[in-house]
C-alpha cells in the first residue's frame, strides 16, 4: 500500500562507523552474577518503597544494607555497563532499559507484611558491619536463582576464564 | 475498576526521595537523573519515553483523577501515553473510566525487500504508514487483567555509583551462574557463603519467596529473547571522477558497489528478521495477556531501532548511490595521438 522511497542521501562514511551491537554480547559467569547482584539490590529497593505503602519503614535497614555492600554493589555497576557497551549514550540507554525491566519483574507481587518483615530482616542482615560479598551473593542466590539477562549466555564453564 | 487511591506526587515523592537516599549513599548519578527528570526528562531514543516519564505514568495509570493526567500532560505533552492520557480525560470527563491497562496495538515492522544484483527502491509492508521502522508501543505495566492495589506503585530504577574502591571478587553459590565481578577479593571472601553469617533460616524464606513467583513466568520466558544481529559496518564508496570506459564502470559496479549492496541488505535483512521475531514475541504476549512481558520486548525493540533504522537507511543510500555511478562520466582515457 504504502511504498518509501529514501531521497535523502546518507554519508556513507557514518554508516561505516555505525558500531557493532554490544548488547549481542553473550553474558558470561561474570556478566550474570553482576546482574544477579544488580536485580537483588533493585528487588531489595522496590520492597522498600511498597512496604512503604504498608507504613512498614525499610528505609533505614535498605540505607545499611547499601552502605554496607556499596563496593560489591558498586562492582556489579560496572560489570554491568561494561556488558553493556561501556559508558556511551546508546550504551547507557541501553543498560537504563535493562534496569527497568528488572525493576518492572519486581513490580508485580503485592507487598504483604509478611514479605515486608522478610525483606527487612533480610536488609538487617545484610546491613551488619560485617557482612561480606559472599553473605550478599548467598542471599542473591536464594531471591533471584535465575537472573533476567538481555541476550544470551555464552558458552563456557564456570571455570573457564 | 481501580479507583483512586495515592496520590501521584506522593508516589513519585516516595520514589525520588529514595533515589535520592541512594544517591546521597553511593554517588551522585541517581541524583543526575532525578535533576533531569525534573528538567522534563527528555525521551530516551528508544521511542518508549524516559524511565522517568514511566514511572511518572505507572503512578497515575490507575487513577480516575482527571488532575493526575493533566498532569502528565502538562510534564509531557507529546509523550509516550499522551494519547491514553487525553483519551483517559476526555473519558473521566463522561464519567467513564476506561481501563488503563489496556494494550495498544502494535505496528507492524518495516518490510523492506531489495536486491543486491537489481537495486531498486525499499518497499514498505502494507501496515506501516510513515516512517520506516515501526515503533513498539509501550503498554502500561501492570498484570492484565486488572491492576493490584499497588500496582501503580513507580518502578523503581537503581543506579549504584559508589566511591571509587579496590573492586571485591563477588562470589557465586551456583556453578553455572557463578559471580567474579573483578579481581582483588576481600578478605575473608569464599565461593561458598559462609552459613554462619547467612542465617540458613533467613535464606530458606528468601528462597521460599523465590519460588513462590517472585518474577512472572512471562518475564522469565522473555529472557529467551532472539539474539540481536551482528551488523557490519557498511564500506563507504567513492565513485570517480570519470570511467575510462564502460567496462571499467562494470568492474567497479561488480567490485566495489555490489559488494557493499551485498552487506547492507545483509544487514537490513537481518534487522527486519529480528524484529519480526521480536513482533511475533510481542503478539504471543499480549494474547495471553502478559503485559509486563510485551513491554519488555517493547523495551528490547526501542533499543535495537536506531540501528535498524541506520541499516535501512544504509541500504536506501545505495539507491542513489547507483544512479550516481551510472551518471559518472565515461571517457576515454587514452592519450591524445
Amino acid at each position: 500500500m504504502t511504498s518509501l522511497r529514501f531521497l535523502g542521501l546518507v554519508p556513507l562514511a557514518a554508516m561505516a562507523a555505525t558500531p557493532a551491537q554490544s548488547a549481542s554480547t553473550c553474558w558470561d559467569n561474570e556478566a550474570v552474577g553482576a546482574a544477579r547482584v544488580m536485580e537483588f539490590q533493585i528487588a531489595m529497593m522496590i520492597a522498600t518503597l511498597r512496604c512503604t505503602a504498608l507504613n512498614l519503614d525499610l528505609e533505614g535497614d535498605f540505607k545499611r544494607f547499601a552502605e554496607s555492600n556499596k563496593i560489591v554493589l558498586k562492582d556489579a555497576d560496572l560489570r554491568l555497563k561494561k556488558q553493556f557497551g561501556g559508558t556511551g549514550r546508546v550504551s547507557h540507554a541501553s543498560y537504563q532499559n535493562f534496569q527497568t525491566t528488572v525493576s518492572n519483574r519486581h513490580s508485580y507481587r503485592d507487598p504483604t507484611v509478611q514479605t515486608c518483615t522478610l525483606f527487612r530482616d533480610v536488609a538487617a542482615e545484610l546491613g551488619k558491619a560485617d557482612t561480606s560479598a559472599a553473605t550478599l551473593t548467598s542471599f542473591a542466590n536464594a531471591l533471584i536463582p535465575e537472573p533476567w539477562i538481555e541476550g544470551d549466555r555464552c558458552v563456557q564453564t564456570a571455570e573457564a576464564k | 475498576m481501580s479507583k483512586t487511591r495515592q496520590g501521584p506526587w506522593c508516589r513519585l515523592s516516595t520514589a525520588t526521595l529514595s533515589l535520592l537516599m541512594i544517591g546521597a549513599i553511593s554517588g551522585g548519578f541517581v541524583s543526575a537523573a532525578f535533576a533531569q527528570s525534573a528538567a522534563g526528562a527528555a525521551p530516551a531514543a528508544n521511542g518508549i519515553g524516559s524511565n522517568f516519564e514511566l514511572v511518572f505514568w505507572q503512578s497515575i495509570m490507575a487513577s480516575d483523577d482527571r488532575a493526575q493526567y493533566e498532569a502528565y500532560l502538562a510534564q509531557y505533552p507529546n509523550g509516550t501515553f499522551s494519547g491514553l492520557a487525553r483519551a483517559k480525560i476526555v473519558s473521566l470527563s463522561k464519567g467513564e473510566a476506561p481501563a488503563p491497562t489496556q494494550p495498544a496495538p502494535i505496528a507492524v515492522p518495516a518490510q523492506i525487500t531489495s536486491t543486491a544484483s537489481a537495486p531498486k527502491p525499499a518497499t514498505v509492508g502494507p501496515a506501516s504508514p510513515g516512517p520506516a521502522l515501526a515503533t513498539f508501543p509501550a503498554l502500561p505495566d501492570v498484570p492484565a487483567p486488572a491492576p493490584p492495589p499497588e500496582a501503580a506503585a513507580p518502578t523503581a530504577r537503581v543506579q549504584v555509583a559508589a566511591p571509587a574502591s579496590p573492586p571485591p571478587a563477588v562470589p557465586g553459590a551456583q556453578p553455572a551462574v557463578a559471580v567474579t565481578v573483578a579481581a582483588a577479593p576481600p578478605a575473608g571472601v569464599a565461593a561458598t557463603p559462609p552459613a554462619e553469617a547467612t542465617g540458613p533460616s533467613l535464606l530458606a524464606r528468601l528462597a521460599a519467596y523465590s519460588t513462590q513467583g517472585a518474577t512472572t513466568p512471562a518475564l522469565a520466558a522473555t529472557s529467551a529473547l532472539p539474539v540481536r544481529p551482528e551488523l557490519a559496518a557498511v564500506p563507504p564508496i567513492a565513485l570517480p571522477e570519470q570511467f575510462c570506459s564502460a567496462e571499467e564502470r562494470n568492474r567497479f559496479h561488480d567490485a566495489a558497489y555490489l559488494p557493499t549492496v551485498k552487506i547492507a541488505d545483509s544487514n537490513n535483512t537481518a534487522a527486519i528478521t529480528y524484529l519480526d521475531r521480536l513482533q511475533a514475541q510481542y503478539d504471543a504476549r499480549v494474547k495471553d495477556h502478559d503485559i509486563a512481558g510485551a513491554n519488555a520486548i517493547a523495551k528490547n525493540a526501542g533499543t535495537f531501532r536506531p540501528l535498524a533504522e541506520q541499516a535501512y537507511a544504509a541500504r536506501s543510500a545505495l539507491l542513489s548511490l547507483f544512479d550516481r555511478m551510472m551518471a559518472v562520466p565515461i571517457k576515454s582515457c587514452q592519450p591524445v595521438k
